[in-house]
């Protein structure tokens, strides 16, 4: 039964703004003794200040068998990174409990210990004995590390001298070649090139086929559909479901695209910053709808509400996030084009019109951000979500509905041919 | 842990089973887990040594020059201005034999001191016995310990100094400065994490340190009545006891066990101090 991971009602709770007996300095401390023994019988009586607690992780219970690729989704804040330290022993639960068989390797980090002034080689010994390896491992594995990572003519070189492309194909290449029975991935192959990532991914899925147990962080959902076999999603510290991948990314983009709309709704009751959006309408000017198109002009309509922000240059922007691989393709703010926004009070509506939106076809969060005298006034993560269709962006009908499998970019140029003279440079004189 | 056994037979009968609790107060130092480490040990240790005279123009030129120059201005100073009485050696050779310990001791708890917050990305990183940080930042040092003995071999043939047979207590005085530099370092080290005002602490202590023990001074010049006192400094014994081992001068038996037994002491709370904060280290560095 290696490589089998059961968590019963696990919870990490942090108290925030220090209240527990965690001193910052030497003058705080002496301040505890005279006050520590109040404190006390106040928590004995339960009079803690529930605020100050915070519970990063709650009532999560699973259970993953031997050999399982298990994806762990969620958003900022949902508990995955804590989850994942408490099950690689660095940081303790406050309550429940955790079993793992067989030996855990953890990588939460690309690199963790590499010391700069070492060579390759020296690093593949430190790193690895790091992370858990003995050193009888790491001289039977050096030669597959060193040519998986593509660095033999560097091996002997300070590592502070590698291209940060090297210091990474090192790094993943000493833990692909860890063995253990249970693996624990964070975020780390959001590093490095993508056909090296690619290398790493068919590395890692082969791993799972001889029995690995995995648990894997990302953001990015295509590659957790495609490496894990069962998927937990997290939300808010809390267990939200578990089961089959295909079931659980569904599931959480829906969620995703619902939470959209109610976090706008809170909004207006809720948060009392100098400027809150209320509303958002995103459509194509062509004909008021909102069903975009790839190629279609659009109109990104904010409204707002503020209160003393009179006399201040405030900049505005948004970004778009493809909701599958978390990438964000475009950020936009009006500074960028000079563009600052006085007397802003009360309410009103900042419009920006796109011409011809060259954004592929999927599915975006958008987020929004305003900025006054380089302060932020204004951050919201998750607005809402916009869904852009397949168009016609040349206005050709050439392109047909292929856009997002063909391309990540949309450019529009001008062809040229010189028949019978090679030409060079200046293109100002030929216009 | 009949309880641990109990979890491991219901749910795996694997004999490699970790179980994650919240911490409970005091808990065993693990030997047996430290065993298992090892080799993370020694490859932290070789770091650090490798490292340490990386891109500097003399290297380990530097391992000389710091106890030597340090032994002409303490000459120049204590010995030709102050003329301070020296037991009958020379004052180079007096002064040298006790900085000998001294420096080793002064470094050892200066880096463990500062060696885990300096190794914050791996503390918060990846799981391994917190011991062997504070532990590996001090194998560094013998290696400049030897070194610097090297050079007192030197010296006391210069000044025709001969050795004795009560050189053989050295390594049972250098077992005793090691763990006297591990339980304060590690002390000091875990401190460091919670309270980063000992990392102003400790400079200013060893500076005071080296005065409170008898290394620039005999301890024959302290009053008889008072030098009681001076021996619950563990370093007075051990840097006594060098000065003995290497000069041939009789041992201060009395000083000698008071030392041996605080310095047990200081390495007992040391390591207990260090293994109850261990689990929350992650969270506060």
């Amino acid at each position: 039964m290696k490589g089998a991971v059961r968590v019963d009602n696990l919870g990490k709770q942090y108290v925030i703004g220090g209240a527990e007996q965690i001193y910052r300095s030497f003058r705080e401390m002496v301040a505890g003794v005279f006050t520590s023994p109040f404190q006390k019988y106040l928590k004995l009586k339960g009079a803690v200040r529930e605020k100050d607690k915070f519970w990063a992780l709650r009532n999560v219970n699973f259970e993953i068998r031997p050999g399982e690729v298990t994806g762990i989704i969620g958003q900022n804040g949902a508990g995955k990174s804590t989850l994942l330290k408490i099950l690689s022993r660095i940081t303790c639960p406050t309550e429940g409990r955790a079993i793992l068989s067989g030996k855990v390797a953890s990588l939460l980090e690309v690199g963790t210990g590499f010391h700069p002034e070492l060579t390759g080689r020296e690093n593949i010994y430190l790193n690895g004995t790091i992370l858990g390896m003995t050193q009888k491992e790491i001289r039977s594995r050096f030669d597959d590390i060193v040519s998986f990572a593509e660095i033999e003519v560097f091996l002997d070189t300070p590592v502070k001298r590698y291209s940060s492309g090297m210091y990474v194909r090192l790094a993943f290449s000493i833990a692909a070649h860890l063995d253990p029975d249970i693996l624990i991935v964070d975020e780390v192959l959001a590093v490095g090139d993508a056909l090296f990532q690619d290398k790493c991914l068919r590395k890692l899925s082969s791993a799972s086929k001889e029995g690995r147990t995995v648990l894997f962080v990302s953001h990015n959902l295509k590659m957790i559909s495609a490496l894990c076999d069962s998927c937990i999603v997290l939300n808010k510290g809390n267990l939200l479901s578990m089961g089959n991948v295909t079931d659980q990314v569904n599931l959480y983009l829906s969620k995703l695209s619902n939470e959209t709309e109610l976090v706008t709704d809170r909004e207006e009751t809720k948060e009392h910053g100098p400027m809150v959006i209320d509303d958002v309408r995103i459509f194509s000017t062509a004909n008021n709808s909102s069903v975009i198109k790839l190629g279609d002009d659009v109109a990104f309509e904010f409204n707002y509400k503020a209160d003393n922000l009179r006399g201040k240059a405030i900049s505005f922007g948004f970004s778009l996030q493809d909701i599958t691989s978390g990438e964000f393709v475009l950020v936009y703010y009006s500074e960028f084009n000079n563009m600052y926004f006085y007397d802003v009070n009360g309410q009103g509506t900042i419009r920006c019109l796109i011409d011809r939106l060259p954004v592929v076809p999927g599915k975006y969060l958008v987020a929004c951000r305003a900025v006054a005298n380089n302060r932020e006034i204004y951050f919201k993560e998750n607005l809402t979500t916009v869904i852009i269709k397949e168009g016609d962006y040349y206005g050709t009908g050439r392109l047909g509905h292929r856009a997002a499998e063909l391309t990540k970019i949309l450019i529009d140029g001008e062809w040229e041919h010189h028949v019978g003279e090679t030409i060079h440079g200046d293109v100002g004189e030929l216009n | 842990m009949r309880h641990t056994n109990q979890i491991h037979d219901e749910y795996f009968g694997s004999d490699h089973v970790t179980v994650i609790e919240p911490p409970k107060g005091w808990h065993m130092f693990d030997l047996r887990e430290l065993w298992a480490y090892r080799e993370l040990l020694g490859v932290l240790t070789t770091r650090d040594i490798k490292v340490r005279y990386k891109q500097t123009v003399l290297g380990v030129t530097w391992a000389v020059i710091q106890p030597v120059v340090t032994m002409i201005v303490f000459t120049i100073v204590f010995g030709k201005l102050a003329k301070l009485p020296t037991d009958g050696y020379p004052y180079p050779i007096f002064v040298y034999s006790a900085l000998l310990p001294w420096m080793f001791f002064a470094n050892a708890i200066g880096t463990a001191g500062g060696s885990l917050i300096g190794s914050s990305h791996l503390v918060s990183k990846v799981y391994f016995p917190r011991l062997i940080i504070p532990l590996s930042s001090i194998g560094s040092g013998l290696i400049d310990l030897a070194i610097s003995t090297g050079i007192l071999l030197l010296l006391m043939l210069y000044y025709g100094v001969p050795l004795t047979m009560q050189i053989f207590a050295a390594p049972i005085l250098l077992i005793a400065v090691i763990f006297t530099a591990l339980g304060v370092g590690t002390l000091l080290s875990a401190l460091t994490v919670a309270y980063r005002d000992f990392r102003f602490v400790v400079p200013f202590m060893i500076q005071i340190w080296l005065f409170c023990t008898p290394v620039v001074y005999a301890m024959s010049l302290v009053p008889e009545h008072w030098q009681w006192i001076l021996g619950l400094n563990p370093m007075t014994g051990i840097v006594e006891g060098f000065r003995a081992a290497f000069l041939g001068k009789p041992f201060d038996l009395t000083t000698l066990i008071i030392s041996f037994f605080i310095s047990t002491l200081i390495f007992l709370i040391g390591i207990a101090y260090f293994e109850k904060v261990e689990r929350r280290f992650a969270d506060i560095i």
